[in-house]
C-alpha cells in the first residue's frame, strides 16, 4: 500500500512537472506568435530529448571539449563560455545528417586544440632551452 | 630480454604558469599552482609507448616520485599509454630535499627490481634543470647511457640513439640494458585526452616507499637562495641621429 501512494505522489510530481512544460512551451508559442505573427514552432521544443540517438555522442563531444578547454591560453573560463555558445547557437538543429556534420566539425576543433597545445609547449621549450640563432 | 621499459615522469609547475619566489627566498611558490608532468618526460613517455605500438618491447611501466598528487602525473602516462605505474611516495621534508642523486638511487633499484630492458627519462626536468637524473641512473648501475637522444631506434640487443650535441648530431651504438634520455625533437607526444584518461583509471598504480627499496632518501645538498633573474633594464629613446651616435659611444659599441 505504502509504494502505492508513493508511486501516485510520484505520478503527480510528473504531472506537475508536465503541466509546468507545457505552459512553458505555449508561453513560448504566444511569444513566438506575437513576433511573427505565424502559427508555428520550432519541432526541437517537443521532440522529448532521450529519442534522440545522437546525444549521447554531442554530449561526449561537449565533455571532450570542456576538458580540453582547461589548457586554453586565455583561461578555461573564457573557453568554456565560447564552447557553450557554440553549442546554443545549434541546438534548434534537428537533422541527424546535420548533427552529425556538426559533430564531425567538433572533433575536428579537438584536433586543432591538441595541435595548438603540443606548439605551443613546443615553441616555449624551445625559447627557453635552445639557441634562438639555430 | 624481458622488454620492460621504465620510464620516469616527473610532477612540475606547469610550463605556463609564471613562477613566483617565496618572500623569504627558500624557494618558489608551489601551493595553488597548476602542476602538469614536465615536458620531457611526456617526450620519453611518447617514445615508449610508440617502441610498444612497434611491438619492440613489451610493457611500459611509468614511474614518478613524489607526494601523493604525483599519482595525477602517471595517470596522465597511463592515459598516453603506459601499461602500469609504480608511484614511490616521498613526502615532507624529504620530497623537499629530492634531488637527482636520491631519484636516481630509486629509479636504479627499481630497475632492478623490475628486470628493466631499458630506462627513458626526460633529458632535463624544467622545474630545477638539473639534467642530471639520467647520466646519475646510468652511472649507478654501470649501463650504457645514450643523452640527449633525437631518434631511437632498437636493434637486436642494442640501441641506435642520435644524439643531440653542440654544432652537429652524434649516432651511437650501445648494448642493452641501457638508459636513454629524450631530447626536444624526439618525438611529438600525443594528447591525453578525457576519455583515455577514464580509461587509465583501471590500470594499475603500484604504491612502494624509498625504503621498500632499501634506498636512503636524505639530501647532502642545502639551499641557500632562491632569487629572481635580474629584471630587464628600461630603453632609452634618443630624437635623433646624433643622439644615437653620441650614445652608442658613450656605451662603447662604435
Amino acid at each position: 500500500m505504502c509504494r502505492t501512494a508513493r508511486f501516485t505522489v510520484h505520478c503527480s510530481q510528473r504531472k506537475d512537472k508536465l503541466e509546468r512544460r507545457r505552459f512553458c512551451v505555449t508561453a513560448r508559442v504566444n511569444l513566438h506568435i506575437i513576433i511573427t505573427g505565424v502559427h508555428e514552432v520550432q519541432k526541437a521544443h517537443f521532440v522529448p530529448a532521450m529519442a534522440n540517438p545522437l546525444k549521447s555522442e554531442v554530449i561526449r563531444l561537449y565533455k571532450n571539449l570542456l576538458y580540453l578547454g582547461r589548457d586554453y591560453p586565455q583561461g578555461s573560463a573564457y573557453f568554456r563560455e565560447r564552447l557553450k555558445s557554440a553549442f546554443m547557437k545549434n541546438r534548434d538543429v534537428t537533422d541527424p545528417e546535420k548533427i552529425k556534420k556538426l559533430v564531425a566539425r567538433g572533433d575536428f576543433v579537438i584536433k586543432e586544440l591538441e595541435a595548438l597545445y603540443f606548439l605551443r609547449k613546443y615553441r616555449a621549450m624551445k625559447k627557453r632551452y635552445y639557441d634562438p640563432d639555430k | 630480454m624481458s622488454g620492460r621499459v621504465l620510464v620516469g615522469v616527473k610532477r612540475v609547475i606547469d610550463y605556463a604558469v609564471k613562477i613566483r619566489v617565496k618572500p623569504d627566498n627558500s624557494g618558489v611558490v608551489t601551493d595553488g599552482v597548476k602542476h602538469s608532468m614536465n615536458p620531457f618526460c611526456e617526450i620519453a613517455v611518447e617514445e615508449a609507448v610508440k617502441l610498444k605500438e612497434k611491438k619492440l618491447i613489451k610493457e611500459v611501466v611509468a614511474v614518478s616520485c613524489g607526494p601523493q598528487q604525483a599519482q595525477e602525473t602517471i595517470r596522465t602516462a597511463l592515459a598516453m599509454g603506459a601499461d602500469r605505474g609504480i608511484h614511490v611516495e616521498v613526502s615532507g621534508k624529504d620530497y623537499d630535499a629530492l634531488g637527482p642523486l636520491q631519484v636516481s638511487k630509486i629509479l636504479a633499484a627499481l630497475a632492478k627490481k623490475e628486470e628493466a630492458q631499458l630506462i627513458i627519462l626526460g633529458k632535463q626536468a624544467i622545474d630545477d634543470d638539473c639534467n642530471q637524473t639520467g647520466q646519475m641512473t646510468a652511472a649507478l648501475l654501470d649501463w650504457p647511457q645514450g643523452t640527449f637522444a633525437s631518434e631511437v631506434s632498437l636493434e637486436g640487443d642494442k640501441v641506435k640513439v642520435l644524439r643531440e650535441i653542440d654544432g652537429g648530431l652524434e649516432t651511437i651504438k650501445i648494448n642493452t640494458p641501457a638508459v636513454v634520455t629524450a631530447d626536444l625533437r624526439l618525438n611529438t607526444p600525443r594528447y591525453a585526452t578525457l576519455p583515455n584518461i577514464m580509461k587509465a583509471k583501471k590500470k594499475k598504480i603500484v604504491n612502494v616507499k624509498p625504503a621498500d627499496l632499501g634506498v636512503d632518501v636524505t639530501s647532502r645538498l642545502e639551499i641557500l637562495r632562491v632569487d629572481d633573474p635580474p629584471q630587464r633594464q628600461a630603453g632609452v629613446k634618443v630624437e635623433t641621429v646624433e643622439d644615437l651616435v653620441g650614445k652608442l659611444k658613450e656605451a662603447g659599441r662604435i
